[in-house]
């Protein structure tokens, strides 16, 4: 069974759906039709060199490319969750890396291995869209864990110094903080399992649906590739925290206020 | 123990503090008295290492205050600052996350003494179940000093601990502190219970001139 293609005329259909947002957003003065045309534009350009980049790297499939793409993702992704997250690029930018690295390689590295039990497991197929697929949920999460455990730090100073000052150390002082961190990192990944398959297919599934796989081929990945989410977005936002941690306290144990890009 | 030897700090230009000397003996209990915003928190933040001097060096046994020995004054402190927001749960919970702390480990947890200091302090059983939020201010002051009392200390840093307590209260708390020999007390507080307690070294603050009583 092939998927049906989308041709050229039905993706024209397609953008005909924009009709009615961009008519509401100009009847109730919204002002998001400039917004919602410059993403419309960014997402359909940015998926047409992918499926360009991807065609060719399916084509080659070539070890150090894949890497290197993964590698390339990664960078970005790091660059993105410190932006994101209103941080210092400079101090954060490489334990950043190192931990989303870590972890989406790990977890990759195990996902193709040991569950798919790939030949290959640098095969362009699974290393780069499931590494994409992992990469996209540990930068969600990292943006909100990181971003939450500073500030959250910044915004209850008082309470982290009275730690502090009664003989905790840096990471004891920090622990409700990093715990909070987590919670609200993983939450939107459980919240997410919990309603899977009643109100709505992920788009994996339905893709693979789509594409022709069995229903019981597709929900066996769709359950993996959730266990491998979890599991990447609470081991990244554990590492970047623990990575960043030495860098963003003095020797006493006091946050250094450079860490923010802009005062708080 | 500690010595403040010309010490000045400087918030945004202007002195909060300008050549600022104290010394402190090993038992001694010292009050430190003046109006708010003369900068007599920042006594205390300075000598926990939270700031820095921006003059002046501070002395801990001799040795000058640095990233090193300021871990060792933490951990023989007892710190009670003025937001006494400092935790949520209930107080059981609070009381054995601070005990849970590495720097207490050799601290057994001997809840019949620590009843004991909650009822002098006119706290009754039932305040360890209740949520620490939920309590007045006077609670929560009273639920952190017997607490700390508990710890047993060396030093006893306490920045306007006894502000929502009544005055009898206020007497019992102050009393108990000036009443331990071993323990070295600086207190930061407005109250006349302290100013008149026999036996403490006043600090008196007044703006950036300094006087030792």
């Amino acid at each position: 069974m092939e998927t049906t293609d989308i041709s050229s005329f039905s993706l024209i259909m397609a953008f005909f759906m924009l009709l009615y947002p961009i008519i509401l957003s100009y009847l109730f003065n919204l002002k998001i039709i400039k917004d919602s045309i410059i993403s419309v534009i960014r997402m359909s350009v940015q998926l047409f060199i992918m499926s360009l980049i991807l065609s060719y790297f399916f084509q080659i499939n070539n070890i150090w490319i894949n890497i290197g793409w993964i590698i390339f993702m990664i960078i970005f992704a790091s660059f993105r969750i410190i932006q994101a997250s209103k941080l210092n690029t400079k101090n954060f930018i490489m334990p950043v890396f190192f931990a989303l690295a870590i972890s989406n390689l790990f977890v990759l590295f195990y996902f193709n291995y040991i569950i798919l039990r790939l030949d290959n497991v640098f095969e362009a197929r699974y290393f780069i869209v499931i590494g994409g697929m992992l990469l996209g949920n540990a930068l969600t999460g990292n943006i909100i864990g990181i971003s939450n455990f500073y500030k959250d730090i910044q915004r209850n100073k008082e309470r982290y110094l009275f730690y502090l000052g009664n003989g905790a150390t840096v990471y004891e002082a920090a622990m409700p903080y990093f715990r909070n961190a987590l919670i609200s990192a993983l939450r939107p990944t459980i919240a997410s399992m919990a309603t899977i398959g009643i109100v709505y297919l992920p788009g994996m599934m339905t893709g693979q649906i789509l594409g022709g796989a069995s229903p019981q081929t597709a929900i066996k990945y769709q359950i993996a590739i959730m266990l491998a989410i979890l599991l990447t977005v609470s081991l990244s936002v554990t590492l970047t925290i623990v990575f960043t941690i030495k860098s963003s306290f003095d020797e006493c144990g006091i946050i250094k206020e450079n860490i923010f890009k802009e005062k708080q | 123990m500690i010595e403040f030897k010309n010490v000045s700090k400087k918030f945004q230009d202007s002195y909060i503090l300008k050549n600022f000397n104290l010394k402190i003996e090993e038992g001694s209990k010292t009050l430190i008295y003046g109006k708010s915003g003369i900068g007599k928190t920042t006594i205390i933040r300075l000598l926990l290492g939270f700031i820095k001097p921006d003059e002046g060096e501070i002395y801990y046994n001799n040795q000058r205050l640095n990233s090193k020995n300021i871990w060792e004054v933490r951990r023989i402190t007892a710190y009670i600052g003025q937001n006494i927001e400092i935790a949520n749960g209930t107080v059981l919970e609070i009381i054995k996350s601070i005990l849970k702390l590495k720097v207490n480990e050799n601290i057994f947890f001997d809840q019949q003494k620590l009843i004991e200091l909650f009822n002098f302090f006119e706290l009754d059983k039932t305040v360890f179940e209740k949520e620490y939020e939920s309590l007045s201010g006077g609670e929560k002051q009273r639920v952190l000093i017997a607490t700390f009392i508990f710890l047993n200390k060396k030093i006893y840093l306490l920045d306007e601990v006894t502000s929502s307590l009544d005055r009898e209260m206020k007497l019992k708390v102050i009393n108990y502190f000036l009443d331990k020999k071993e323990w070295t007390i600086i207190s930061i507080s407005h109250d006349q219970e302290w100013l008149s307690a026999p036996g403490i070294n006043v600090i008196k603050m007044e703006g950036q001139k300094v006087g030792n009583h």
